[in-house]
């Protein structure tokens, strides 16, 4: 029996494109372009080492976060290539890899209390309590599937 | 070239020998490497220079290593026209993967051909020598 170690990169989908069009994040989208940005940085050897076992696990439209799997091992050639994509499915992004776990629970943990800081921030900037009301709002309206 | 220290001026665990000369590890490894057009080699003979001889390697290690991989520094030290040999140098901890790379190359300027690699070595006088031809037999 042979137990089989990954790795989970959670990264940030930032669009830097002046359209405010929703990002339509597809999981294929996004496997195809590390895989081309790999094959950039680390050749035909480092696209085919990741190639085995890649794929997206968890991908939120209005959070604009991935989670994304990668045996151990080669998830250092991806890590290193995961800066500079720039382009998912021609809309021009930046990547930032905000944490990486060995589950991914440990991930979804990370990324519950990165969203509570962010809605303590949100909180913090809010002067009256009208203001504080319409972000829980907003904040409550995403969607969190899965 | 070998690295060659006195044991006195370092201090480290490395292999010990009875002369008291320590080796360190190389800095470069040398390539025996010859082109082979096979015998379909149209009538437009490729143009040998070592320029581009460097360009065909470094895209054969950029197609398989990406461009982490092709800004190693790989020359040419010597080549021959007439009989397309070619001694490449290249840092040691890459060789393995220059190696590799000129194994998987398939075309020269647009002719197909493959990089035959004769020898590998540390020491580039050690390129010449060919252990094969000794002759062990004891003289008369």
């Amino acid at each position: 029996m042979v137990r089989y170690k990954n790795r989970y990169f959670t990264a940030e989908i930032i669009p830097l494109d002046s359209t405010t069009q929703p990002l339509n994040l597809k999981t294929y989208d996004i496997v195809t372009s590390i895989l081309n940005v790999t094959e950039q940085i680390h050749g035909e050897f480092g696209a085919a080492a990741i190639k085995n076992g890649l794929e997206v696990k968890y991908c939120n439209q209005s959070t604009q976060i991935a989670v994304i799997r990668c045996r151990h091992g080669p998830h250092r050639l991806l890590a290193s290539s995961l800066p500079f994509l720039s382009t998912i499915s021609k809309r021009k992004v930046q990547l930032q890899s905000i944490y990486t776990g060995a589950t991914m629970v440990k991930c979804f943990k990370f990324l519950k209390k990165f969203h509570q800081e962010k809605i303590n921030e949100a909180l913090k900037t809010c002067k009256t309590e009208q203001e504080k009301n319409n972000v829980m709002e907003i904040m409550s309206k995403t969607n969190y599937e899965i | 070239m070998r690295n060659v220290t006195n044991n006195e001026n370092v201090n480290t665990n490395a292999f010990d020998s009875r002369s008291g000369i320590k080796t360190l590890p190389d800095k470069y490894y040398y390539l025996d490497v010859q082109l082979d057009f096979g015998e379909n080699l149209g009538k437009k003979q490729p143009v040998f220079t070592k320029e581009l001889v460097k360009l065909s390697v470094t895209n054969a290690v950029k197609k398989l290593f990406g461009e982490l991989g092709s800004a190693t520094i790989i020359d040419v030290i010597f080549l021959d026209q007439s009989t397309k040999k070619i001694i490449l140098r290249c840092p040691s901890v890459f060789h393995v993967k220059l190696h590799s790379s000129l194994t998987l190359a398939t075309h020269y300027e647009g002719h197909e051909c493959y990089f035959r690699v004769h020898k590998t070595s540390n020491t580039l006088i050690s390129l010449n020598c060919n252990s094969r031809l000794y002759n062990f037999a004891q003289k008369e």
